[in-house]
């Protein structure tokens, strides 16, 4: 075990536990400061005046083509504004976020029974599973919001939500509340409001508030 | 004059009737030749091809990594008939194991292998085309873009392009690169097209089964009808196109969806500028709930088709090719075409792009890696071919196959920026040969300097040999793609990167 992380509940002992652990966060951070978080992938070059593409020929390198090593010629950087947003496209929150919101939103754990159809739709919703190579995949596309409608469906119609939810009909300020993290704006309720008055019952107008606020970019998207 | 029987009909009738007929001529089973002789009877020999041009079209668009080599698959006629050829698995030497007694030629300059005969009988619509604009990715020539699936695309972002990767799930730089480009990729192009033509038919794949961390590029150009649905592992497949009576449909009606996205859109309506995203992002957001409505309600959402295969359907496709090498395998190419065949000739889709691979081999390569390859390549293709002529729709449909980040020269310690960079083309309007040359120039130490006889794409002649990097770029293989699909040239000419390029006219018959 290394000498700079002690699991002793000593007291006396959980003072060097205590520096362990400050110096190896130290070292971590050390680590991820100098090395970035996207190994051997230089960010992408910011707009420039150069239009043509130079075509190399030969090897580059053998020990660059199936290495993790980081690749030639990296665009200088802007070190006033070093890290872009992607602005472009929507982005899908990580799964796991859209799934902790969820149960927060249903005051529930990320385990619940009501999860079940989501979790079986995960790699579709664009959870990772990397023993597959399937990458994380943040696209809101259509097809994204077909399952995620599905996958949502058994929550919007649990008794946790109605339970949680009473008034949502009415008054969907609550659950645009948990949902958003913020209070909804007037347009955003006028919406809803619109959508209910041409449900046929209380029920489906319920289902369809409820879809509507956890389908909304609000909740899945940042 | 023969008087068209359509003539005698009152003008609301008429379209009410062609319209009926052009419907029904559309069931794949009537050949496309009855087609057009029964409406040159009912409308004339004008309308005839006006409405055929409205008919659906499938796409099916191979891309092969790492830097593919056809040699075993098509041999160029200037190494299939060259005497004295230093072969050999390394060096300079070609990457060509059999010799020439073992070879066939065929009509339109074709040789093939023992490895590629499977496609004997398909070659008068497989047409060869490898001497393509080569590709530029910083390690010797490997990128997830390609300058024949995108013409234009560059490194760096100017005024009209945009990133091509970003719809690439868990994408990564190394060995794929960043580009840019403002040029769909073909079997995005084609799903948008398909659907403007049939409203409701659903959303094209893109079935992501390389081995390794390595992309693809799928780029819509900025339209969201274009994007492919990414389909990352044979599960996920199995989920999208379920084998059992399974409500996909999220609601319970089109009205229901109808009202549901304008719902959200209107909640949505603040948060482009509350997080200061782009009017492109809006845009792009508005055009997927609008193609969303269709997928929440669809009565299509529940055609069912059983995409996993019988044994006998494995026996059929398996038989004679190569497993995929490497570790991390997803699918084999047969699994990937054989389940193609059923999504095109079921409907459930146009479009399918598949990403595969075989691993990137450098400096020795030897008879057993050609032999794998062609074989990977020609013999479920064959039988996907062979399929859809069963199916009656080949057709209606374009395969279109590309050595996705460059091919290789013919020596074995050749890479992907230089040499070779291919495309194979099949089925509607392609005329089959192997067009351009690979010759040998040389003795160049143990093996060749290898030369290339690129095509003038204006005649097919063959231009004076070159020894460098100067070929074909790659917008005239990009819009041979695409009119051999029958898109028309006006559509293709929106795009800035391939308008005043033209189809390479001498591989296709119309």
């Amino acid at each position: 075990m290394s000498p700079l992380i002690s699991t002793s509940l000593d007291p006396c002992a959980r003072r060097p536990a205590r520096l362990g652990a400050r110096f190896f966060t130290w070292i971590c951070g050390l680590g991820l400061t100098s090395a970035g978080c996207y190994q051997g992938a230089p960010p992408p070059p910011s707009p420039a005046a150069e239009t043509t593409d130079s075509t190399s020929t030969g090897p580059e390198s053998e020990a660059e083509a199936d290495s993790g090593g980081s690749s030639t010629g990296t665009p200088e950087v802007d070190d006033a504004a070093p890290f872009e947003l992607p602005t472009d496209q929507v982005q899908l929150l990580p799964f796991p976020a859209r799934m902790a919101n969820l149960a927060a939103v249903a005051h529930v754990r990320t385990d619940h029974p009501m999860f079940e159809k989501a979790y079986e739709l995960r790699i579709l919703l664009g959870q990772h599973d990397y023993s597959q190579i399937a990458g994380p995949d943040s696209a809101w596309t259509a097809d994204r919001v077909q399952n995620w409608v599905r996958a949502i469906s058994p929550v919007c119609a649990s008794l946790e939500v109605h339970t949680a939810y009473p008034d949502l009909v009415q008054d969907p300020r609550a659950l645009m509340r948990t949902a958003f993290g913020r209070e909804p704006t007037d347009a955003e309720v006028e919406a809803l409001g619109q959508l209910t008055a041409a449900a046929a019952d209380e029920q489906e107008a319920f289902r369809w508030s409820c879809l509507a606020v956890l389908s909304s970019l609000e909740f899945v998207a940042f | 004059m023969k008087r068209r029987t359509t003539s005698i009909l009152a003008p609301p009738r008429r379209r009410s009737f062609l319209k009926t007929v052009a419907g029904l001529l559309c069931v794949p089973a009537v050949p496309l030749i009855a087609r057009y002789r029964i409406l040159d009877e009912l409308t004339g020999t004008a309308h005839a091809e006006d409405l055929l041009a409205q008919e659906p079209t499938y796409f099916v668009e191979l891309n092969l990594r790492d830097q593919f080599d056809f040699m075993h698959a098509f041999v160029p006629p200037g190494i299939a008939t060259y005497d004295g050829l230093r072969r050999g698995d390394r060096g300079n030497r070609c990457v060509l194991f059999h010799d020439a007694s073992a070879l066939t030629q065929h009509r339109g300059n074709v040789f093939l292998t023992p490895d590629s005969q499977a496609l004997v009988p398909h070659l008068d619509q497989i047409a060869v085309m490898e001497l393509n604009e080569v590709c530029n990715g910083e390690i010797h020539g490997h990128e997830a873009a390609g300058p024949v699936r995108s013409p234009g695309r560059q490194k760096t972002q100017t005024a009209g392009k945009a990133a091509m990767w970003t719809s690439e799930p868990g994408y990564q730089f190394q060995g794929n690169d960043h580009h840019y480009s403002s040029t769909p990729t073909p079997a995005s192009l084609h799903n948008r097209l398909q659907k403007e033509l049939t409203p409701g038919v659903r959303n094209g794949v893109a079935m992501k089964f390389i081995s390794r961390n390595h992309h693809v590029c799928h780029f819509g150009a900025g339209d969201a009808r274009a994007e492919l649905d990414r389909i990352q592992t044979r599960d996920t497949l199995f989920q999208r196109f379920p084998d059992t009576v399974q409500d996909l449909n999220a609601l319970g009606s089109a009205e229901e969806a109808a009202l549901l996205t304008r719902a959200i859109r209107r909640v949505d309506d603040d948060f482009f500028d509350r997080y200061g995203l782009s009017q492109a992002a809006r845009t792009h957001h508005e055009a997927t709930l609008d193609e969303a409505v269709g997928r929440l309600y669809s009565a299509d959402n529940n055609k069912v088709v059983s995409l996993p295969l019988t044994p006998e359907e494995v026996e059929y496709w398996s038989t004679g090719v190569p497993d995929q090498v490497g570790s991390a395998i997803k699918a084999q190419i047969w699994e990937a075409l054989a389940w193609t065949e059923k999504l095109l000739t079921h409907g459930l889709t146009r479009s399918v792009a598949i990403d595969w691979d075989y691993l990137d081999v450098h400096d020795t390569r030897g008879p057993e890696v050609l032999s794998t390859m062609a074989q990977q390549f020609a013999i479920p293709l064959a039988r996907l071919i062979q399929r859809l002529k069963d199916a009656g729709i080949y057709e209606q449909t374009v395969i279109a196959v590309f050595s996705a980040d460059g091919g290789r020269a013919p020596a074995a310690n050749s890479y992907g920026n230089t040499g070779k960079n291919s495309l194979v083309l099949c089925g509607k309007n392609v005329r089959g040969g192997y067009y351009g040359d690979v010759g040998v120039a040389g003795p160049d130490g143990d093996g060749h300097r290898y030369d290339y006889h690129v095509p003038d794409p204006q005649t097919g002649v063959l231009r004076p040999p070159v020894t460098n990097n100067d070929r074909l770029e790659g917008a005239y293989a990009w819009r041979t793609v695409m009119k051999a699909l029958g898109t028309p040239d006006s559509t293709l000419e929106a795009y800035p990167d391939v308008a005043g390029f033209h189809a390479l006219d001498f591989m296709l018959t119309s």
